[in-house]
């Protein structure tokens, strides 16, 4: 049970990191698989900063603008050379975007684990013997939070209204006068800033080299996939199982060295289940 | 001029193009000039360069096997992932002694690598781009995941993989690890001109089109999965025996990412390519060290050049190709026999002069109607019975019954939405009805899939151009003929719907020539029937108008039946000697064009009771 409490916490980063890239699936078709590099470059560039002496909050603010200064760079390719491009063209560029920043980050911060701020620490509470930590509390809840509001804003606000517009038929939105790049490259700044700052809270507790936190697009795509790419609470829902089963083989020595098999497993049987009858690669 | 010899429609094919024995020669220099680079380079090379030219050698390998798949469209995020597995399998054997020595090792490397590739193809049989993506992306992680935490066999005590003496030397391995590119060079050569790699190609296009042509998809996919891991794993296999003691990190998902993004940004379609790639995947990051600049930034140069290629529909390398040959043919003093040159490319296709294959073909004005007075007790070339297709509570094809006799035209025509395209659908195998059969010269094709559809002699073309852009016009010919065909069968074809020359790459092509190219390629198959699914869409009015009498003498030549879907009535009237007219998913006419179209019934479906009142 411990074990899959303190997987939670991880869960909760893959819940967040799933739901958002559902939220960017349904708002502006595209699978960012490079979304947890670019914003683990904001968030490394905190760690330097803070390193090098820099209050914690100034670094946290310098780490934040960066993330979403490259974020909304990448939203600006896209909406300038690749807007109409299909989902999976546009989801390709974005792993060229993942090699770019990656490439970048082992040019500034090299391939070694970073000293990141302990934002948030220690013990939030404890349950029968099974503690919680507030880290594990504020991951789970921030997914919560998301996956809770993102809804709300789409149903029940102006913004909302213009954001399926231009998600369902952005030829139309255009020509009643809303200009679609502008939004999709908020949606891309907003996930920059949103990744990089859940990021900063989690870096000290995880492996957090530039290239892993680069691959934790992979538990975020099961995430999301397990919502196949559209479903708010099945992407959270996932998320944290991910995290809570692989919490549970981490403690287990016979399943230890396969904890990080499980996204794989999931991915292949939630992908072959939903897309089983996906005969051809068009429609008609 | 010798031609392929083909064992039956899609079995076993050995395909050939102009020339075949000049081919074969020319393969045999390839080969040998190959072997000379390697000899002269390891004799010209210093121990470093030699040392670095192993790297370029395994890389380009990787290359090979990644320039297929990418060539057809797929993405894949793990080919180093093949390769590790390739390493460990070394490396485990070379720790075992077991039998076979390195040479054996590495074979077993490559087949270890290939069941891997073979899984993973079978996931891809659902699952594509981004889907596809995620999951290779996900099996990179993993298998580097688990290899650091096991490490390579024999990493912990440090014991490296036995290398036989007769490899002993950095400028033996060199020759080998050559000599091995060479070899994986030629066999992805071969694979490409076969068959099932044209197909390959053509699935980067349209997986429904590459079926309607008689190419099974799922098998292409396999062979192709396979053939790439394997490449990548012999590649890996050498790699262990360089290093002696293989890591990780030179196999990291990290690294994967950046061949492919190096495979977009060159093209490495072809083996010549793939060279060029691991010369840039493994110079690069060197000069970038020898002037004292991180090498890491080379990641970052190939994901920034993999950006704007990403925006190009045909792929850089084939670019480069087609600019290189157009500088030599002007070098040469050629510039007509250019194949596809600008003129073509730009305009609409004219029709062409009059030859032997279109002797037969009646005046535009006056088309002849073939088949149009076939006797009615003729077994029909195609027969469909009670189809029925229903989409929830929407019934899209309710009890639709036509035949087709051999050698005839048959229209099918009716308002949008009428179930022209789905009747299309369920006739070539694409959709299963709730009910009806379908028959071909006799033959029941229920529950056939489609490519078993197209080598049984149902061809059809598509309502969008589905001619894929990476290929020649004469190698899609080719491919969709199914059969040996010579230069001039194919030229004939062309010539008879008025196509471009066979040599234009199709990505030069506009949309009209396009779709004449898709209706030459469906009758130089020779297929029982052939329906057309708007073939005139994007042509234009004189064009269209050539076409109706260009298939009526195409239909006698080839021994076809063709079943004509169409929105332009007049071209209906001229080409066609009956018609069908299908509203709401049921026949509501059938007869000759003249009386047909003048019915009550007809008027109603295509201009509504008031108007036809």
């Amino acid at each position: 049970m411990q074990g899959f409490v303190s997987g939670l916490g991880l869960g909760g980063v893959y819940a967040f990191l799933g739901v958002y890239l559902c939220t960017m699936y349904r708002l502006i078709g595209v699978v960012s698989l490079g979304m947890t590099a670019v914003a683990g470059f904001g968030a490394t560039i905190t760690a330097i900063l803070h390193g090098d002496g820099w209050p914690t909050a100034a670094a946290c603010a310098a780490g934040l603008g960066v993330a979403a200064s490259a974020s909304a760079a990448c939203g600006w390719i896209m909406a300038r050379f690749f807007a109409g491009a299909s989902v999976d063209k546009q989801s390709a560029v974005t792993i060229a975007f993942l090699l770019t920043t990656l490439g970048a980050a082992q040019v500034a911060f090299g391939a070694t684990v970073q000293s990141f701020p302990a934002v948030i620490q220690g013990r939030a509470f404890a349950i029968g013997g099974v503690t919680v930590t507030s880290v594990t509390l504020v991951c789970v809840a921030a997914a919560l939070a998301l996956a809770i509001a993102v809804p709300l804003v789409i149903r029940h606000t102006a913004l909302g209204t213009r954001l399926i517009a231009i998600s369902e038929r952005p030829a139309t939105a255009e020509l009643l006068g809303i200009r679609t790049s502008p939004v999709a490259i908020s949606v891309w700044l907003l996930g920059g800033v949103l990744v990089a700052l859940l990021l900063l809270l989690v870096a000290p507790s995880i492996p957090n080299d530039s290239a892993s936190l680069a691959l934790l697009i992979v538990p975020a795509c099961t995430a999301a996939l397990v919502g196949a790419l559209r479903r708010l609470g099945w992407a959270l829902a996932g998320g944290l199982a991910l995290g809570g089963v692989q919490g549970s083989m981490s403690l287990s020595k016979a399943w230890a060295t396969w904890s990080e098999a499980v996204p794989m497993v999931v991915i292949a049987a939630v992908l072959l289940w939903n897309e089983r009858r996906e005969v051809w690669d068009a429609a008609r | 001029m010798r031609h392929g010899r083909a064992t039956g429609p899609g079995r076993t094919w050995v395909h050939q193009t102009a020339g075949g024995g000049l081919l074969a020669r020319r393969d045999a220099a390839g080969i040998a000039a190959g072997a000379a680079l390697v000899l002269i380079a390891s004799l010209v090379l210093n121990l470093t360069s030699l040392f670095d030219g192993i790297t370029v050698v395994v890389t380009a390998l990787v290359l090979v096997g990644l320039g297929l798949l990418v060539g057809g469209g797929i993405t894949c995020l793990c080919q180093l992932s093949f390769a590790a597995i390739g390493a460990y399998t070394v490396s485990q054997l070379s720790l075992w002694n077991a039998p076979g020595a390195l040479l054996g090792w590495i074979v077993a490397g490559g087949l270890a690598a290939g069941v891997f590739g073979l899984l993973i193809g079978l996931t891809a049989l659902r699952l594509r781009g981004v889907r596809l993506a995620i999951l290779t992306l996900a099996f990179a992680a993993l298998t580097d995941s688990v290899l650091s935490v096991v490490g390579f066999p024999g990493a912990a005590a440090m014991t490296e993989v036995v290398r036989p003496g007769y490899l002993m030397s950095t400028r033996q391995y060199f020759i080998f690890a050559g000599l091995a590119l060479v070899a994986g060079g030629f066999a992805a050569v071969v694979f490409s001109r076969s068959r099932t790699g044209l197909a390959l190609r053509c699935m980067r296009s349209s997986e429904r089109a590459t079926a309607a042509i008689g190419c099974s998809v799922a098998r292409t996919k396999l062979i192709a999965f396979t053939f790439a891991a394997v490449l990548a794993g012999i590649a890996g296999g050498i790699e262990a025996g360089q290093s002696g003691i293989s890591v990780e990190s030179a196999f990291a998902p990290v690294q994967s990412l950046s061949l492919l993004a190096l495979a977009v940004m060159i093209g490495v379609e072809y083996a010549d390519a793939a060279v060029l790639g691991g010369l840039v995947a493994t110079v690069v990051p060197n000069v970038l060290g020898d002037i004292g600049v991180s090498p890491t930034y080379a990641l970052m140069l190939f994901g920034a050049g993999a950006v704007p290629a990403l925006r190009s529909e045909v792929p850089p390398g084939e670019q480069l190709r087609m600019t290189v040959r157009a500088w030599l043919r002007r070098r040469a003093g050629r510039p007509g026999s250019a194949p596809g040159g600008a003129g073509h490319a730009a305009t609409p296709p004219e029709p062409a002069a009059a030859g032997a294959a279109s002797a037969a073909v009646a005046g535009p004005g006056q088309p002849a109607r073939p088949g149009a007075g076939a006797p009615a007790g003729q077994r029909a070339a195609l027969q469909v019975t009670g189809v029925e297709v229903r989409f929830g509570a929407v019934t899209a094809l309710d009890e639709v019954s036509l035949e087709v006799r051999p050698a005839e035209l048959v229209g099918l025509i009716g308002p949008n939405g009428a179930g022209k395209s789905t009747l299309v659908d369920v006739v070539t195998g694409f959709l299963v009805p709730h009910r009806g059969s379908v028959r071909v010269n006799g033959a029941c094709l229920d529950g056939l899939p489609p490519h078993r559809r197209a080598r049984a002699g149902l061809r059809r073309t598509f309502q969008q151009d589905r001619v894929p852009l990476g290929l020649r016009v004469g190698q899609y010919l080719r491919l969709a003929a199914a059969r040996a065909v010579s230069d001039a069968e194919i030229a004939e074809a062309l010539e008879l719907v008025g196509g471009p020359p066979a040599g234009s790459p199709a990505a030069l092509l506009d949309v009209g020539s396009r779709r004449l190219v898709e209706v030459a390629a469906g009758f130089l198959g020779r297929p029982g029937v052939l329906v057309l699914d708007e073939p005139t869409a994007g042509l234009g009015a004189d064009a269209k108008e050539h076409l109706a009498g260009r298939l009526a003498a195409a239909i006698p030549r080839y021994g076809t039946s063709v079943l004509l879907i169409e929105h332009d009535l007049d071209m209906i009237r001229a080409a066609c000697g009956r018609v069908y007219v299908l509203d709401y998913g049921r026949l509501i006419a059938a007869g000759p064009p003249a009386e047909v179209l003048a019915s009550d019934a007809v008027s109603r479906a295509y201009l509504g009771d008031k108007v036809a009142r």
